[in-house]
């Protein structure tokens, strides 16, 4: 497989996403459902919490990912949904956040504000493409 | 690669998107993360315009398949986000649209309660899809 990273040097470089991934030859795609900050009986956790509720839904795709064999250095979509873009974006901006993706090899993004997710105390859903070599 | 469009007969041809596309063979697949209506300090332009950021965020897009070795006929999905979709259906009937009229990729909108700026009317993600 052989992935190529583009920031056209015509735009903003965006220190939290990539603007465009290509992958060519053979490969594994790797679908991620849409996360939430759920526990076991799918209730939310941490309520009210946009720090927590980040850490524990990425913690998450962590999993995901490794359990496909893959890293976040192997994401190359996220879609976040947050009931609070502003909330969600000091959060992830703040030092004391975990840090997940890897700085060399951002994925793409798109990042929406929403009214609802399935549960009214879910504040974030993020879902994931990832592609390994095959 | 093997491309093809079908829009099965049993449902309404639309005249902007296609039902459904597939693709086999050896391919490239692009990624283009959700363009915004953002200058280079990443503030909006054109505020309250939607017909002005739309263009906007058409150029940037155009710049970024352009660097990937592709074009608008190789986009295979298309995502749409805004904060008022009849204002921009609106614009959209009153612009120059980039996609390929016969062969125009799959689409979905949605309208949304916020994007990463508030002066960020609408948002585009593309995955597009060309020969190895």
């Amino acid at each position: 497989m052989e992935k190529q990273i583009i920031n056209p040097p015509e735009m903003m470089k965006h220190p939290s996403y990539s603007r465009v991934v290509t992958v060519k030859g053979p490969c594994k795609f790797i679908f991620i459902a849409g996360q939430t900050p759920s526990d076991m009986q799918y209730q939310p956790v941490f309520p009210g919490d946009y720090k927590k509720q980040y850490e524990y839904v990425m913690d998450a795709l962590s999993l995901q990912l490794k359990a496909a064999g893959a890293s976040w250095s192997d994401v190359v979509v996220r879609r976040v949904y947050t009931l609070d873009v502003d909330a969600l974006i000091k959060v992830m901006r703040d030092p004391t956040t975990r840090k997940y993706e890897n700085a060399e090899a951002m994925p793409t993004s798109t990042m929406i504000g929403v009214t609802r997710l399935t549960n009214p105390g879910f504040l974030i859903e993020i879902d994931l493409v990832a592609v390994t070599d095959a | 690669m093997d491309k093809q469009f079908i829009n099965p007969p049993e449902l309404y041809k639309h005249p902007s998107y296609s039902r459904v596309i597939t693709v086999k063979g050896p391919c490239k697949f692009i990624f283009i993360a959700g363009q915004t209506p953002s200058d280079e300090k990443y503030q909006p332009v054109c505020p309250g315009d939607y017909k002005g950021q739309y263009e906007h965020i058409i150029k940037m897009l155009t710049i970024q398949l352009t660097a990937a070795g592709a074009s608008w006929d190789d986009v295979v999905v298309r995502r749409v986000f805004t904060l008022d979709v009849d204002a921009l259906q609106k614009a959209l009937r009153e612009v120059k649209r980039p996609e390929n009229k016969d062969f125009p990729p799959t689409s979905t909108m949605i309208g949304v309660t916020r994007l990463s700026n508030p002066g960020f009317l609408i948002e585009m993600d593309l995955i597009a899809i060309t020969i190895a």
